[in-house]
């Protein structure tokens, strides 16, 4: 009894008040940490959040940005700027876009001259209402933005009355003419640009479509960059950004600060390549292959034409009425001079010379530049001579003239053309080898040096855009089967063993280099007795294409006297001068050269006769552009044509 | 009885302490776990469309290719569809059709319908300079439609083009609509 009475005072059960009071303040303490902790927590949320919603808002910003670039120039063509870095009124800047397209693709010629506010006939099934926003331009390209202020249809179609979307004063800021083929586009305009700054220097990002109206994409923005690069992904400069062809795509920057808390600034920054919205359909005929250009009659015997890097003239090598016997001589004339229109500039007899068949410029930058050097042929004995510039550069009648003693090498020379190490090379059809002459301190070739024994008649030579020097050759009983041969040089600048690098549809017979596209052109003449061109392209140098045809004799003659019953009737410059034009019923070429400028000449011995031809390369004088779009028709989508653009040419 | 209330009071306040605790800490955890998934279905949705857009893409060229080959013979006002090369974890349906042919003028003038059908395609002129050029070109007109999807929660890319095949054979793109 008496111990469960003393249990029952010392070992009562329960918290004693100071217990309980202590526990309530440790409680309390590790309760203010962890609401310290919790606070900490909270506020890192926050900011976290903040961090999201902002770095979320730009993200979409810039894919919003990105997006509009994707659809820029839609239904717009090549000619207005669809990529603008200003906003209407205001100068360029880095940080503001205005992107332009007509995914309507609305369009239409303009029936007047446009004047503010008067009414000019359109196209009816374009579509213009009033208050439409639309793009003026014309073939000199451009833009300008105006707006329809009336609409209406009329008896013989419909028409609208324009006022420009810009403040100007006198209407307009250029003018529109249907001569210039001027024409209204449908327009959709976005503008991209920041907003003024805020105390803490941060702005919103704003988006404006015109006709809905601005929307904040994101705030807390920093600063926004948009760089414009070509192909080579070189900036353009922002002046130039509205009128270059060459703007490739866009690079967007957006760097931003998220919320208050923010130690460092966010960048976000992508490139979007623009796309080519429309397309060009051309009206010139190629079939024809070349387009003549220039007509040489009479020339004694042909050999080749030659110009020199940065001339403005070009010289035909004449071998004179009977080579053997007469004098040579270089006809000189304008490149630039199309048919018979250019006078004779100069003709340079060669006295000393006989016989001449290939002729080469001498390398430029060392003391041959702008010397011509000829090779003339002889059954035993070849010459070599040099014709020096004049005292003012060019060739005339006052260069001097230089043969050089007979050699065997030059016997029945086939081609030259100056090495990387500065020699002349000379392919012997006679002795089927390479010959190497060096010239001394004099500009006096020393003996010839044979490099290599061919099994072949080799004959044209020319040095590619590789530095390497490339040649034709011909082999078979009868020299049917022509092949190109490659003589390469190696780091110390010695030539190699030639190797074949392809074969030729048939007899070789010349071979030229375009300056333009650095592409060798053969003249062959074909099982068929055909004499065709063909390009030796990369492909077919490095054995993986053969050789494209582009031009043949027969074909272009037939397709000439098909068009034109007589070639005389063909149109050129001068009254009268068609009169005395040769027959251009000729059936075949003896040699193929080109001019600095990329013309192409053909010559013909028998007919004495040289033609130059311009190649096939894009003219754009008769272009007209097509853009298109999706719309709805009843149930299913359909294409919406629309043409955008006219080279003036064609009206 | 005094001890057994006592006791009954401390035997809870575990209880009672564990389950504040949770309902103190539960608010915050399931936003921040709502939040990190919303934010990864944002950029999986963004990584998603992406390439969607750029398997549409990669489609329209497949149909470029299949045109300007020998893929796809079509009269106008034909169409056909056609199922493109594997685009993993993508469907794509992709429709091409043609539409009437245009024919250009070099007046500058678009004829369609009847007045394309009734001209001389190979007449011919020559320019003051003796460059020989067409009067009228026809163009072949071709819609293609294309619609990338990757799953249902997700809207499909649909990308439309309109490609010109030119006398030659050569395509070119005219236009192109994204639709999102």
């Amino acid at each position: 009894m008496a111990v469960r009475s003393r249990f029952a005072r010392c070992g009562a059960p329960g918290f004693s008040l100071l217990e309980v009071l202590l526990a309530l303040a440790i409680t309390l303490v590790v309760m203010a940490l962890v609401a310290q902790t919790m606070g900490h927590v909270a506020r890192i949320y926050e900011t976290q959040s903040q961090l999201a919603v902002s770095s979320s808002a730009a993200a979409l910003a810039l894919d919003d940005i990105t997006y509009e670039l994707s659809l820029v120039g839609q239904g717009l063509g090549e000619g207005p700027a669809a990529v603008v870095p200003r906003r209407p009124g205001s100068a360029v800047a880095s940080d503001t876009l205005t992107l332009r397209s007509n995914p309507e693709v609305r369009a239409s010629a303009l029936g007047s001259e446009l004047e503010e506010g008067e009414d000019v006939a359109v196209d009816p099934s374009a579509g213009f209402e009033k208050g439409a926003q639309v793009l003026l331009t014309d073939s000199a390209g451009g833009g300008e933005a105006a707006l329809v202020v009336r609409a209406q249809g009329t008896a013989e179609g419909m028409t609208i009355a324009l006022s420009p979307l810009e403040e100007n004063e006198g209407g307009f800021r250029d003018s529109f003419s249907p001569s210039r083929g001027a024409r209204v586009l449908g327009l959709r305009e976005v503008r991209y640009f920041l907003d003024e700054p805020r105390a803490d220097g941060r702005r919103d990002l704003v988006k404006d479509v015109i006709g809905l109206g601005p929307r904040v994409l994101t705030r807390d923005v920093l600063s926004l960059g948009f760089e414009y690069l070509d192909l080579e992904n070189e900036p353009i400069s922002l002046s130039k950004v509205e009128s270059t062809p060459e703007l490739r795509s866009v690079r967007v920057s957006l760097r931003f600060l998220p919320g208050d808390d923010a130690l460092l600034p966010k960048r976000l920054s992508t490139r979007v390549a623009l796309e080519p919205r429309s397309g060009t359909i051309d009206f010139e005929r190629r079939d024809l292959g070349f387009r003549l250009s220039r007509v040489f009659y009479p020339i004694d015997n042909p050999a080749g034409v030659a110009s020199r890097i940065g001339s403005r003239f070009a010289l035909i090598l004449a071998s004179g009425r009977i080579p053997t016997l007469d004098r040579p001589y270089l006809y000189t004339f304008e490149m630039e001079k199309r048919f018979l229109s250019a006078s004779v500039d100069d003709v340079i007899f060669l006295e000393d010379v006989r016989a001449p068949v290939s002729l080469t410029f001498g390398p430029e930058g060392g003391s041959f530049a702008g010397s011509l050097f000829v090779a003339a042929w002889g059954l035993r004995i070849g010459h070599l001579a040099r014709i020096a510039p004049d005292a003012y550069g060019g060739l005339s009648r006052e260069s001097l003239v230089t043969a050089f003693e007979g050699t065997e090498a030059i016997a029945q020379a086939g081609g030259i053309a100056f090495g990387a190490d500065d020699a002349l090379y000379v392919a012997s059809q006679e002795k089927g080898a390479v010959f190497r002459f060096r010239f001394g301190p004099q500009g006096t070739p020393g003996n010839p040096e044979r490099m290599f024994r061919l099994t072949g008649t080799p004959g044209a030579m020319v040095e590619g855009t590789d530095g390497h020097l490339y040649f034709l050759m011909n082999q078979g009983e009868r020299g049917e089967r022509g092949s190109l041969w490659k003589m390469a040089f190696d780091e110390t600048l010695s030539p190699q063993e030639p190797v074949q690098v392809g074969a030729l549809p048939g007899l070789a017979v010349s071979l030229a280099r375009d300056p333009v596209s650095g592409d060798l052109f053969a003249l062959v003449r074909d099982p068929t007795a055909d004499f065709v061109v063909l390009e030796l392209g990369r492909g077919f140098l490095k054995g993986l294409a053969e050789p494209r045809p582009i031009y043949s004799l027969r074909e272009w003659r037939d397709g000439l006297l098909d068009l034109k019953a007589d070639p005389r009737e063909l149109p050129f410059a001068i009254p009268g001068v068609a009169d005395a034009l040769p027959t251009l019923d000729i059936d075949e070429l003896d040699f193929l050269s080109f001019d600095s400028f990329g013309s192409l000449y053909v010559g013909c011995r028998k007919a004495s006769l040289v033609l130059k031809f311009e190649l096939d390369r894009p003219s754009g004088r008769y272009v007209v552009g097509l853009a298109a779009g999706v719309v709805e028709r009843g149930e299913g989508l359909s294409p919406s044509i629309r043409m955008h653009a006219w080279k003036k040419s064609v009206f | 009885m005094e001890k057994k209330r006592l006791l009954s009071r401390e035997e809870g306040a575990a209880l009672v302490t564990v389950l504040v605790a949770i309902i103190l800490l539960l608010p915050p955890t399931i936003i921040l776990a709502s939040l990190a998934l919303r934010w990864q279905r944002q950029s999986i949705d963004f990584r998603d469309r992406i390439a969607q857009e750029l398997a549409a893409e990669g489609v329209l060229e497949e149909a470029r290719a299949r045109l300007s080959g020998s893929g796809i013979d079509l009269a106008p006002n034909e169409g056909t569809s056609f199922v493109p090369r594997r685009n993993q974890g993508l469907q794509s349906k992709v429709r091409v059709s043609r539409a009437e042919d245009v024919v250009l003028s070099l007046d500058g003038r678009l004829l369609e319908g009847l007045a394309a059908t009734s001209v001389d395609l190979d007449a011919t002129g020559t320019d003051a300079e003796g460059r020989v050029v067409y009067q009228f070109r026809k163009v072949e007109i071709y819609l293609v439609e294309i619609d990338v999807s990757r799953r249902a929660s997700l809207p499909p890319v649909k990308l439309y083009g309109v490609l010109a095949k030119l006398p030659d054979g050569s395509l070119q793109t005219l236009g192109l609509t994204r639709r999102r």
